[in-house]
């Protein structure tokens, strides 16, 4: 599916020859690349379409998910929308987006036994580390924003003016709570990254794409099925899944923060620890025999 | 790898430490303190919606919660939850109590469902003033509370 290697770009380097791409090129380079295949755009538009499909299948069932938060105001459109695809999204929608995007950005050379002509290209392995980390989890971010926003604007068609009851019983209503809205959907951005990283690092570790796609999923449904045992709250908040749900404090009265900021100290923890990891491997892997 | 696993244990034991000292489990004080101010806010809202009159301070809502029959003891999640809050509506000088099975998930959301009494938390409607049915706001609350 990768029509070349990452670093084959038609060397621009007459100009100036004795300069190496950096980061940035050699991110744009896989970027448009991962943008240039069906599944990225199959997912982008399933992004687009999901928050319409659950308008769809609600009304045509006739039930609401009334155990999730908000569940019980989705027909009514508005800001439920959002909040309501926000629960799903966190247990598996955001997981599964980032790692069908990180996860062969790494194996897909190894699949194709690419690895000994981009190594021989001139430029280091930490910029080709890096670029490849950046777009995939880059693609992976921006997917995520996009469901958010398809949401939003979904929810905001299809009922601007349905106010609705916060989680402390309080009244929102109008551009406060479309705010709030877009804020939660940004609060997922951290944790999205977390997963992005743990896809990364199965794919340089394993060498397959398979592994990188499904391992973070099935470990971030582990992570909330662990999550929901009974953990103290400082555990549970060690736990990788546990900032997807940290924006609740941003719709009550008082609004609290605390698990927000602790989570988003956690989940940097992880990225820095995922992506660690996958780069002392990736640094020392004898690309020769690959 | 050995550098990897020393640096990852270190900053599992910092963020654990850290983490550790501001980070408690639910207590049946933190759900009264949850509760009590959102079914205050769900009766006004519910009496406006009625047609009735009622504000936050009129209603002078208190709750009390405990778990497994009991309503003062208790801690961590579980759906065996109870509370009682008293309040006031706006004709009765004397206080009223409303009872509420409550389940507490671990990330320090709720769900309650009314008890009794029947005609003001138990029933999934309520008649406005005109006679028209209404979505009763009283019947399921969910709402969260920070569980740290």
């Amino acid at each position: 599916m990768r029509a070349a290697p990452a670093t084959c770009r038609p060397a621009a380097a007459p100009a100036r020859p004795t300069r190496r791409p950096g980061v940035a090129s050699l991110s744009r380079v896989e970027l448009v690349q991962l943008v240039g295949q069906p599944r990225t755009q199959v997912a982008a538009v399933g992004c687009l379409l999901a928050p319409l499909a659950v308008v769809i299948v609600t009304r045509l069932v006739g039930t609401v998910p009334s155990d999730t938060l908000f569940g019980r105001w989705l027909p009514d459109g508005g800001m439920a929308l959002p909040l309501v695809m926000l629960g799903f999204a966190g247990q598996w929608g955001i997981p599964a987006l980032m790692s069908l995007m990180a996860a062969d950005v790494f194996a897909a050379e190894d699949r194709h036994g690419t690895w000994p002509a981009l190594m021989t290209r001139s430029t280091t392995r930490g910029r080709i580390f890096a670029g490849k980390a950046v777009s995939a989890t880059g693609v992976g971010l921006g997917l995520v924003a996009l469901l958010g926003a398809s949401a939003i604007l979904c929810g905001r068609l299809l009922g601007p003016t349905q106010p609705l009851l916060g989680l402390s019983g309080q009244e929102l209503a109008g551009d406060g709570l479309t705010g709030l809205v877009v804020m939660a959907w940004l609060t997922q951005l951290l944790p999205a990254l977390v997963f992005g990283s743990l896809a990364v690092m199965l794919s340089v570790l394993t060498r397959s794409a398979a592994s990188g796609t499904a391992g973070p999923v099935v470990l971030g449904l582990l992570a909330s099925l662990v999550g929901m045992a009974g953990l103290p709250e400082w555990l549970r908040e060690l736990l990788p899944g546990t900032g997807f749900e940290t924006w609740h404090g941003l719709l009550a009265q008082p609004a609290f923060l605390g698990p927000l900021l602790r989570t988003s100290l956690v989940c940097v923890w992880w990225i820095a620890l995922f992506l660690l990891v996958a780069w002392r491997v990736f640094a020392r892997r004898d690309v020769r025999t690959s | 790898m050995s550098t990897v696993t020393r640096a990852g244990l270190v900053l599992t034991a910092a963020a654990a430490v850290s983490l550790a000292g501001c980070a408690g489990s639910t207590d049946r004080v933190q759900v009264a303190a949850a509760i009590g101010p959102t079914f205050a806010r769900l009766f006004v809202h519910q009496q406006h919606e009625r047609g009735l009159d009622a504000t936050i301070t009129t209603t002078r809502a208190s709750a009390t919660c405990g778990r497994g029959g009991s309503t003062d003891s208790g801690s961590g999640a579980g759906s065996d939850w109870r509370c009682a809050i008293s309040y006031r509506s706006g004709q009765h000088a004397v206080p009223a109590v409303a009872t509420y099975s409550v389940e507490v998930k671990p990330n320090g959301c709720f769900t309650a469902e009314g008890d009794e009494p029947t005609d003001l938390v138990s029933a999934p409607s309520v008649t406005r003033a005109d006679g028209a049915l209404i979505p009763n706001d009283l019947w399921r609350i969910d709402g969260c509370f920070d569980p740290g």
